[in-house]
């Protein structure tokens, strides 16, 4: 683990500051627009506002992580990593980077908006972890997605990655419902930390594999 | 002997001559047995007790669904063998189960709605073995599309492979979905460990439909995969003696 190399990609990313900041202001003005297209004073159940928030940040880190390989692969660094075989290495600490300063902000974004709508503060915190957990799933198959299609520079590689994410809307659908009944969540979060854990760990291992497919 | 046996399955020649051999003779078998068990479970069984004649698409909607998750797990098996043993003969056959899996997928689902409408009363319902069939159909096309987005053929079989393995998940997820949740979709009635919960009237041209229908598609998915031999071995010099 070669912690200089964790730096040098923080401060990367960090100073390409479009990069990050762009895509939490993209979020904050889709997730301003919902109220506004919807109507506040009724009894809209809590739920259609969390689908919407959930929905827009799978949406923003498909945005936010369009660039993570391409610069790289451009000016070559890329092919130097792979031949001193960081390129595993080097891959989770961009997703890890992306996740520190796009995906945590958004949470946070997104959980002053649900204590805007009035939702309780036992609601929003559980929506805080479920995003924080949950962004850096989407972060990961999203990285899998533009290292699949990081030629051609088309939507293809994002489209298939799609698919796979499903399943985790359907649990974090199950989690708000049953956090508005009042039911034990330990069982939909323990599903989410596992799927999290399993994916950070492969992903990594696959992305460099398909890296090193397209430098051959 | 055995491991002779075996190991000419791996040259592309060798197969393509064995797959000629047999492959008219074994469509046309499975294709006469699947009519024969659709006639049989059409005109040969009673009508159900409380869906009138209207249950009679499950022996088409039954073996297209079973056959969607066996084309998607035998894909991954091939994708496998292609990723660890780096046998092309594996990619040609996992390339070619895509569009097949994708036609049955659909039909699968096509049949469950047209059921749908007299049984449940809506051709559609968002519950989790529906939606999770209709993300194989959606994985299915991605695979077929990404495949044919990529010039470079040899690149094309190991994204493809890799992409097959992490979808394998989704298979698991559609078995066991209606248990986990409460669905709308009814739980399987025909298991391993019990006795099965539909009447041996219909059981019987149920299972033949199933086996005639599996034999029916993996002939067309052997003739499908010649096809891909042909195009990707365009230039070999054994080409010629066909």
């Amino acid at each position: 683990m070669d912690s200089n190399i964790l730096f040098i990609e923080i401060y990367k990313l960090f100073k390409r500051r479009r990069a990050w900041v762009g895509p939490v202001l993209v979020f904050l003005l889709i997730i301003i627009s919902f109220p506004l297209t919807l109507d506040i004073n009724s009894d809209n159940p809590p739920q259609i506002y969390l689908s919407f928030i959930w929905i827009s940040t799978l949406l923003v880190t498909m945005l936010g992580t369009e660039l993570i390989f391409s610069e790289d692969f451009e000016d070559g660094t890329l092919e130097q990593y792979a031949v001193n075989n960081h390129l595993t290495e080097i891959v989770f600490y961009k997703i890890l980077v992306h996740w520190v300063l796009i995906g945590i902000p958004l949470a946070f974004v997104a959980f002053l908006f649900t204590l805007s709508l009035d939702i309780s503060i036992h609601i929003s915190s559980i929506t805080l972890l479920c995003l924080v957990i949950s962004n850096l799933i989407f972060i990961n198959f999203f990285s899998l997605g533009n290292a699949l299609s990081l030629k051609k520079g088309s939507i293809l590689g994002l489209l298939i990655t799609i698919p796979f994410l499903i399943p985790v809307l359907i649990v974090l659908g199950k989690m708000t419902t049953s956090a508005l009944l009042g039911l034990s969540l330990m069982g939909h979060l323990s599903l989410l930390v596992g799927v999290m854990i399993l994916v950070t760990s492969f992903i990594p291992f696959i992305i460099s594999f398909i890296l090193r497919t397209h430098l051959e | 002997m055995i491991k002779k046996f075996f190991h000419q399955f791996a040259s592309p020649k060798s197969y393509f001559a064995i797959a000629n051999k047999f492959v008219k003779p074994f469509l046309v078998f499975f294709f006469l047995l699947y009519i024969s068990a659709l006639a049989w479970g059409l005109f040969f069984t009673p009508p159900d007790a409380v869906q009138g004649d209207s249950y009679r698409i499950i022996y088409m909607h039954v073996p297209a669904s079973f056959m969607a998750q066996i084309l998607f797990v035998v894909m991954a098996i091939t994708s496998a063998v292609f990723l660890i043993w780096k046998l092309k003969l594996a990619a040609y056959v996992s390339k070619s189960i895509a569009p097949i899996g994708a036609i049955v997928t659909f039909f699968a689902l096509f049949s469950g709605s047209i059921w749908g409408i007299p049984t449940w009363g809506t051709w559609w319902q968002w519950d989790a073995r529906i939606t999770s069939t209709l993300i194989l159909l959606i994985m299915y096309l991605g695979l077929i599309s990404l495949h044919a987005s990529f010039e470079n053929k040899e690149k094309a079989d190991k994204f493809f492979s890799v992409l097959v393995l992490i979808g394998v998940v989704n298979i698991p997820i559609i078995k066991k979905s209606v248990d986990w949740w409460s669905t709308l979709h009814q739980s399987a009635s025909i298991t391993l460990t019990s006795k099965p919960a539909i009447d041996p009237v219909m059981l019987y041209p149920l299972m033949f439909s199933i086996v005639s229908f599996i034999g029916l598609i993996f002939g067309l998915v052997i003739l499908s995969s010649q096809n891909e031999i042909l195009k990707r071995e365009k230039y070999k010099s054994w080409i010629k003696n066909i």
